[in-house]
């Protein structure tokens, strides 16, 4: 019990260190609104992930112009604040998102928070799975090697092999490539399945199938540890 | 202690031709009971197969390693008895294969009892490849390769090498080819299937890098392979002791040398391993100490134990280097088991004619030996090549990436061998 208690301390003080880290990063880019729907949108969606997992939140963050433009800094921006000194850090912005999110009922929402808010309350649980499992996986290798960018381009150049909708390999190629940020509805599970099974094999082959199979181990644990994965499990797609 | 004098004066005062008869009997039942003896320890082998290729492979194809142990026995235990043991023992006028003795039935007790310790053999032989193709291969194809190498592949070299039991011969057993108790037989046999197999199979996914480096992909459990080992080590004193058939005074010779050469083999791997490397692994060792007993099968009854220790040292050694060669030519063994079987089986029959006792270095015996090791190989690799095909193309051999990803043991037998601490696996089995 004391263990579990100290546990989650530590667990508390990770997640307030990062939210410091990502308010610290975005803070140069974005107006304060859209800066507080970013900030929701990580402690919602990415606080209990790894630190290193960005790529999925600046993706989401970055979909629309002129932020686009911006997506290549506004990821080393928060790189450098995740992982340099806690002095070069602001203070803990937690007071600032729950007032902005008791205000938010009634008020004009600024554009990120609309796209943010559109898009979790259209996708399908295992749509987000997918995304989760998926981008949690690609961040774990890059951690080991740098292959994340191949394993993509790979995938979306066999996309044809996997799905026979056309609008939908369209949608996939783009979210693939970093252009959207999100997953429409129109994916099948099988589909997920292959496509992750496609990044899982190439894994084995650049790193080796026993990092392979415990990265994949620890993507779809963090995945099951998420609320939505009480209505569709991620190991639906394995 | 009463009963014993008594016992003893009775069969003095029996006539003479009684006496004769009685201690043929008696040597019989001694014959017997060794023969099911050995046979029964040649058998247990199969477990030391079964958790050496478990503990080598990961936990996600455990189940799946020991099954095929397990159902390989049993499959290759009735198609013996149903072709296998005719072919290979019954009678042979050609000298090419055994023509009767099929579902042996209606026989003599020692016909049995022979079946019996030989069934054990065969399943041996068989049960090689299973080690070699592991994590990859699909559990029909495998039983149907493993049942046709018992019941063909094995039986027909073995017609050669050792002869009928009954009447005619093997041609290669006329030429005075050596293999007192199959290394070329048995286990060159089994490690050229498995060889066949693995070219056929192909790579486990990411064995081999994009770059062509080679990377170790380690068991689950070392324990069970070292117990394994021993439990091999063990089986070998009925595999080669019981090779006599008989109850006789030369078991001690052949297991002393048995156990001095797996000894070395051990010691040679290590002092390569020493010598190569510098990381002295205990999977090596272990290979090692097998490829020692592997290259003392075929002259444990016939070399002196110095040569026995020569014998095993370089098997020890030749393991390491076969394993390099195959994977520089990209060859994914799981366990080691062609060099420790097919490269070591064929160094032990070279060194059965070389270090025969009393004749040692004879250039005539040695190259009788080199007949008897080639004809294996060209008979045994070219069939096992084109079965293993066969398969692929009719029944299916690999599995899929996605069940190697999920694991054999669920995507073939859908349990687990370790529900409570396999965290790892995350698969729900075959859809």
């Amino acid at each position: 019990m004391a263990a579990d208690l100290n546990s989650n301390d530590a667990l508390d003080v990770r997640v307030a260190r990062n939210r410091r880290a990502i308010y610290t990063g975005l803070k140069p880019f974005l107006a304060e609104d859209e800066l507080m729907a970013a900030l929701s949108l990580w402690q919602a969606r990415y606080s209990d992930g790894p630190a290193y997992a960005l790529h999925g939140f600046v993706n989401e963050i970055c979909a629309d112009e002129p932020l686009r433009q911006m997506r290549n800094d506004i990821h080393r921006s928060l790189r450098q604040a995740l992982f340099g000194p806690d002095e070069a850090l602001d203070v803990d912005p937690l007071l600032q998102i729950e007032r902005w999110n008791h205000g938010r009922d009634g008020m004009a929402a600024p554009a990120l928070t609309k796209h943010v808010m559109a898009g979790k309350s259209s996708a399908k649980p295992s749509t987000l799975i997918f995304e989760s499992v998926f981008e949690d996986f690609l961040h774990l290798i890059e951690e080991r090697q740098p292959i994340s960018l191949q394993i993509r381009n790979y995938i979306d150049m066999h996309l044809g092999k996997v799905l026979s909708n056309g609008p939908v390999s369209v949608q996939v190629s783009r979210w693939l490539r970093g252009k959207q940020p999100r997953l429409d509805n129109g994916l099948e599970v099988a589909e997920m399945r292959t496509i992750l099974h496609m990044a899982y094999v190439l894994a084995c082959e650049y790193i080796g199938p026993t990092a392979a199979d415990q990265m994949l181990a620890q993507a779809v644990r963090h995945c099951e540890t998420q609320e939505l994965a009480r209505q569709f499990s991620p190991r639906e797609l394995l | 202690m009463p009963y014993r004098g008594v016992a003893l004066a009775l069969f003095w005062l029996l006539p003479e031709s009684s006496h004769a008869a009685e201690a043929g009997d008696l040597q019989a039942s001694m014959d017997t009971v060794w023969l099911i003896t050995a046979g029964a320890l040649v058998f247990f082998m199969q477990a030391g197969f079964a958790l050496l290729e478990s503990g080598m492979a990961r936990a996600k194809n455990t189940v799946n390693v020991i099954m095929k142990n397990y159902v390989d026995a049993c499959l290759g235990a009735i198609a013996f008895w149903m072709v296998g043991y005719g072919l290979m023992f019954g009678i042979n006028p050609s000298g090419w294969f055994g023509q009767d003795h099929f579902f042996l039935g209606d026989a003599e007790h020692l016909d049995y009892s022979l079946l019996f310790f030989q069934t054990m053999f065969a399943a041996t032989a068989a049960t090689i490849a299973s080690g070699a193709l592991a994590e990859r291969t699909r559990y029909g194809g495998y039983l149907v390769a493993s049942t046709l190498t018992t019941a063909v592949i094995y039986p027909v070299y073995g017609s050669w090498a050792w002869g009928s039991l009954y009447s005619g011969s093997g041609w290669l057993k006329d030429m005075g080819f050596v293999d007192f108790a199959g290394s070329t037989v048995v286990h060159s046999v089994g490690g050229w299937v498995a060889l066949a197999g693995i070219i056929v199979l192909g790579a486990r996914l990411g064995r081999f890098g994009p770059d062509g480096a080679s990377r170790t992909i380690q068991g689950h459990n070392l324990p069970s392979v070292a117990l394994g080992g021993f439990i091999l080590w063990l089986g070998w004193f009925g595999f080669n002791g019981g090779s006599t058939t008989a109850a006789t005074t030369n078991i001690g010779l052949i297991n002393l040398n048995t156990h001095i050469a797996a000894s070395s083999g051990a010691i040679g791997a290590m002092l390569g391993m020493a010598l190569l490397g510098g990381r002295i692994l205990m999977t090596n060792t272990i290979n090692g100490s097998i490829a020692g007993l592997v290259a003392i099968t075929a002259g444990c009854a016939t070399m002196e134990p110095l040569y026995a220790v020569m014998t095993g040292l370089v098997a020890g050694l030749l393991v390491l280097i076969g394993n390099a060669f195959l994977e520089k030519i990209r060859l994914d063994d799981v366990v080691g088991a062609v060099s420790v079987h097919a490269f070591a089986g064929v160094w032990g029959t070279v060194a059965a004619g070389m270090f025969y006792a009393g004749d040692l270095f004879d250039p005539n015996r040695i190259w009788v030996q080199f007949i008897g090791i080639a004809a294996a190989f060209l008979w045994t690799f070219p069939v096992a090549l084109i079965m293993f095909w066969l398969i692929s193309k009719v029944i299916g051999l690999r599995a899929s990436t996605l069940d190697e990803a999920r694991g054999l043991d669920y995507t073939e037998h859908y349990e687990i061998g370790y529900p409570e601490f396999q965290l790892e696996t995350l698969h729900q089995g075959k859809n």
